[in-house]
């Protein structure tokens, strides 16, 4: 079996998707996996986080190869448009947030457009609303965890992200954030 | 970001493998080895160093300071080290521009306990304003010199350069790179040593008192210490060889460049086994023996290193010292750049074009990047990147608003800061920006070079207290006519909020001593200080018009609290008001976007809307809106 995964995620900061990361990282190496992360700002684009995941087995280099990324999440597809070109390939997966906070609805829905062009499978969600049910709308990114899980896309197990998790938030938070996790993996069924 | 790892850092276990930041590695480090001192001045990407510390550790000998700058933040740990305490000095490159005058001078005299210098290079100028190549002043200082591949490493490298130091009385600097500081891999932590100290600082005339012909007698000790860090350098297990079953080719790296020649290696899988590998832990002095033995079992080699070709000259001469005809690529020869973060494509293209003679193909369809490409240009530019609430988008504003009073020509210099993204629209006051403090001087000598406009400096307050006040002193001895605009946010917001003199809070969050900077402007003997609140539009731009008419030195000072500061304040009591827009009141005529920029104002379905999720409920957008349309939300 091919462990090896290369996951990009992008958003605006407010996202906090260095938190992802951090899950991410640290759940791997609870699964027994190698990991290695890079973490960009981009300051032109609203101080858009980019960040490269790649886990698996013989991991050397922090940076996804061009064209190389398994999946892709973009919590503001207008924004993830450059990357989304630059890093996926016909084999990728591209999962989107159409929750948009720009103003530019026009221009996302054509970014949507060519984002279908350019991937094999294309999963819309608005993480938002599921982070409203959730209870927590300012969490939504452990929501978007929850569907990275959901999805079984990640050679990690469920038990290790929650234990990552619990490694990671403070304790008293654990209970909300894994309520998040649930929603996210729960909606991921109907994709 | 620093809470991400704050809670790994605290509660592993020696042995315990975790994934962290290169930044909260380098804490670790900095803990296992007993450091006692830390300093530096905030910089991205290695800011977060100190800030792991001043949380995680619980000795109550540990001092940890963000110090004025980086000159008196290695004068401090230099000290500490000088008097038997174990240090660290922590710096984002640019800053050892700034330290390297006492650098040179303290490694005449040398230390008697460990000291760590952590200088921060970014390659692609990601979080700075320029991509210097720090490593050239290890050499100038004839220091030991070492580079980590990733963040394991650069755990290791603090503990091991600490004895090391230690060991030669010399500071060890370490190169990481934003790959490996803001990045995240597998450590496996390291016991803490638990070492007692009591410092005490020897009279000694003849090594303390650099200067004159003493300076000259410790020069040569220098120079003596040098024996020992080559031996150091040849029997460092972080140089290490990966020879292939055939031994042509070769690449000597350095650095988390060594794991971009590993990827790439493990793509072309054709000539992987016929590549052997050198990686280098040391620049400074190189591995020369390494290198020679390294050299005589190939033919050809490619020197992979970020940004300048420091190792590639060096093995030149290597090369002709053992006599053998060794082609070797790199930046010299142009197969690879001099500028820019390098990654595995760049390397593997370089192995193809040498050793494959082949080109890579791959890229996805043309005519969908071209659509994309086409698509990506729709993405305004004048999206402002201030935060909602930003007092420095006030600032600007009152400072358009003044100016359009006044009615003259100027020239705007920057300086570093959240406030250089002035640059760009609606507000365009950035015609130039060089390093910290420069906005002063520059514009200083744009006076004296008799340009025709006026000058305008524009500067943080942090950045004035850094490396302001000299420039600001200048200017009165020399007569300069130059409007200085201190922007006041209360923090040093763009490396991530920490505190500064200005605030009187201290690395740790204690009370300390507060320096105005108004105390500090007079005492410059300025012609003229005001100082205004930049959510009062009208009355400060009033006091501000005034102040450019005026000859002389004049120094207006826009204080207001950073947004994120007072968001977080506001967080913690609940009392977050926000504003919206009146839709019957709208007249649509787009005011509140084009003249300030604010990201919480959206068109949604053709209507203009507050997003209340980013509001900060400054209010400013409510001042400039002739028609009274944006109110205070009393729903929330």
């Amino acid at each position: 079996m091919n462990y090896n995964r290369e996951l990009l995620i992008t958003g605006p900061r407010v996202y906090k998707i260095l938190e992802i990361s951090q899950i991410i990282s640290q759940a791997s190496i609870l699964q027994g996996l190698e990991v290695k992360t890079a973490e960009f700002t981009n300051e032109p684009l609203m101080f858009s986080e980019i960040v490269h995941i790649r886990m698996g087995k013989e991991i050397y280099s922090p940076l996804i190869i061009k064209n190389k990324a398994d999946i892709l999440v973009c919590f503001e597809p207008l924004l993830a448009l450059e990357l989304v070109t630059q890093y996926s390939s016909s084999v990728s997966m591209i999962i989107l947030n159409t929750h948009s906070i720009l103003p530019f609805i026009h221009q996302t829905e054509q970014a949507i457009s060519i984002f279908e062009q350019l991937a094999e499978k294309i999963i819309k969600v608005d993480i938002f609303q599921i982070a409203k049910e959730a209870g927590n709308i300012n969490k939504n990114n452990f929501v978007m965890l929850g569907i990275l899980d959901g999805l079984n896309i990640l050679p990690i197990d469920s038990v290790n992200i929650i234990k990552a998790v619990e490694d990671i938030v403070d304790q008293h938070d654990i209970i909300n954030y894994v309520k998040l996790i649930e929603m996210g993996k729960g909606s991921a069924s109907l994709f | 970001m620093i809470e991400l790892d704050l809670r790994l850092l605290k509660n592993s276990n020696p042995g315990d493998e975790v994934g962290i930041s290169g930044n909260a590695s380098i804490a670790r480090g900095i803990m296992e080895s007993a450091v006692k001192i830390v300093t530096s001045y905030p910089g991205t990407p290695c800011a977060e160093i100190i800030e792991h510390l001043v949380i995680v550790s619980d000795d109550p000998d540990f001092y940890t300071e963000w110090s004025i700058n980086e000159k008196v933040a290695l004068e401090v740990a230099a000290a500490a080290a000088m008097s038997g305490k174990r240090s660290a000095f922590i710096t984002k490159h640019v800053g050892m521009n700034v330290a390297s005058d006492s650098l040179m001078h303290i490694c005449y005299a040398g230390l008697n306990a460990g000291m760590v210098i952590i200088s921060a290079d970014d390659p692609g100028a990601f979080n700075s304003p320029i991509e210097e190549d720090s490593r050239f002043f290890a050499r100038m200082s004839e220091i030991l010199g070492l580079e980590a591949s990733n963040q394991q490493e650069a755990k290791d490298m603090v503990v091991n350069a600490l004895e090391i130091s230690e060991k030669v009385k010399l500071p060890v600097f370490i190169r990481l790179t934003n790959r490996v500081l803001y990045g995240r891999g597998s450590v496996v932590m390291g016991k803490l040593q638990n070492r007692k100290y009591s410092a005490q600082f020897e009279k000694d005339k003849s090594r303390w008192f650099v200067a004159g012909r003493n300076a000259v007698n410790r020069h040569q000790w220098l120079h003596g210490q040098q024996t020992h860090l080559k031996d150091i350098v040849e029997y460092s297990s972080f140089n290490s060889i990966d020879w292939a079953n055939q031994k042509k080719y070769g690449i000597i790296a350095i650095g988390v460049s060594y794991y971009y020649a590993k990827e790439a290696l493990k793509i072309l899988t054709p000539i992987k086994d016929k590549i052997s590998i050198l990686k280098l832990g040391c620049f400074n002095p190189l591995p020369e023996n390494l290198i020679k033995m390294f050299l005589k079992n190939i033919e050809e080699v490619i020197i992979i290193e970020e940004l300048e070709p420091f190792i590639e000259e060096k093995v030149k001469g290597l090369a002709f010292e053992i006599d053998k005809k060794v082609k070797i690529y790199g930046k010299l020869t142009c197969h690879l750049p001099e500028t820019d973060a390098l990654n595995t494509e760049f390397v593997r293209d370089v192995i193809i074009n040498l050793w494959l003679n082949k080109t890579d193909t791959g890229s996805i369809a043309y005519e969908v990047q071209k659509q994309a490409e086409e698509l990506n240009k729709l993405i305004p530019e004048q999206d402002n990147t201030f935060c909602p609430g930003c007092p420095h988008r006030a600032s600007y504003f009152v400072l358009r608003e003044s100016l359009k009073i006044v009615n003259q020509e100027f020239i705007f210099t920057n300086d570093i800061g959240c406030y250089m993204l002035g640059v760009k629209k609606p507000f365009s006051f950035a015609d130039a920006v060089f390093c910290m403090g420069a906005s002063i001087g520059i514009g200083s000598g744009l006076y004296h070079a008799k340009i025709k406009q006026r000058i305008i400096a524009i500067i943080g307050d942090s950045t004035f207290l850094h490396a302001g006040i000299p420039a600001l002193i200048n200017c009165c001895y020399t007569n300069t006519d130059i409007l200085i605009y201190i922007l006041d946010n209360r923090t040093i917001a763009m490396t991530g909020l920490q505190p500064y003199p200005g605030i009187g809070i201290d690395a740790k969050g204690n009370k300390a001593k507060l320096t105005k900077i108004e105390d500090i402007v007079k005492a410059c003997n300025v012609d003229h200080l005001a100082i205004i609140d930049p959510f009062k539009v009208n009355k400060a731009k009033k006091i501000l018009a005034r102040a450019l008419k005026m000859k002389g030195q004049r120094v207006v000072i826009s204080r207001k609290e950073c947004a994120q500061v007072s968001r977080k304040i506001n967080k913690e009591n609940e009392k977050i008001k926000t504003y919206k827009i009146e839709f019957r009141k709208c007249k649509k005529c787009k005011l509140c976007i084009l003249s300030i920029a604010c990201p919480a104002i959206l068109i949604r379905n053709n209507s203009f809307v507050i997003n209340k999720y980013f509001c900060s409920g400054c209010g400013l957008c409510s001042q400039i809106c002739p028609y009274g349309a944006i109110i205070l939300d009393r729903e929330k």
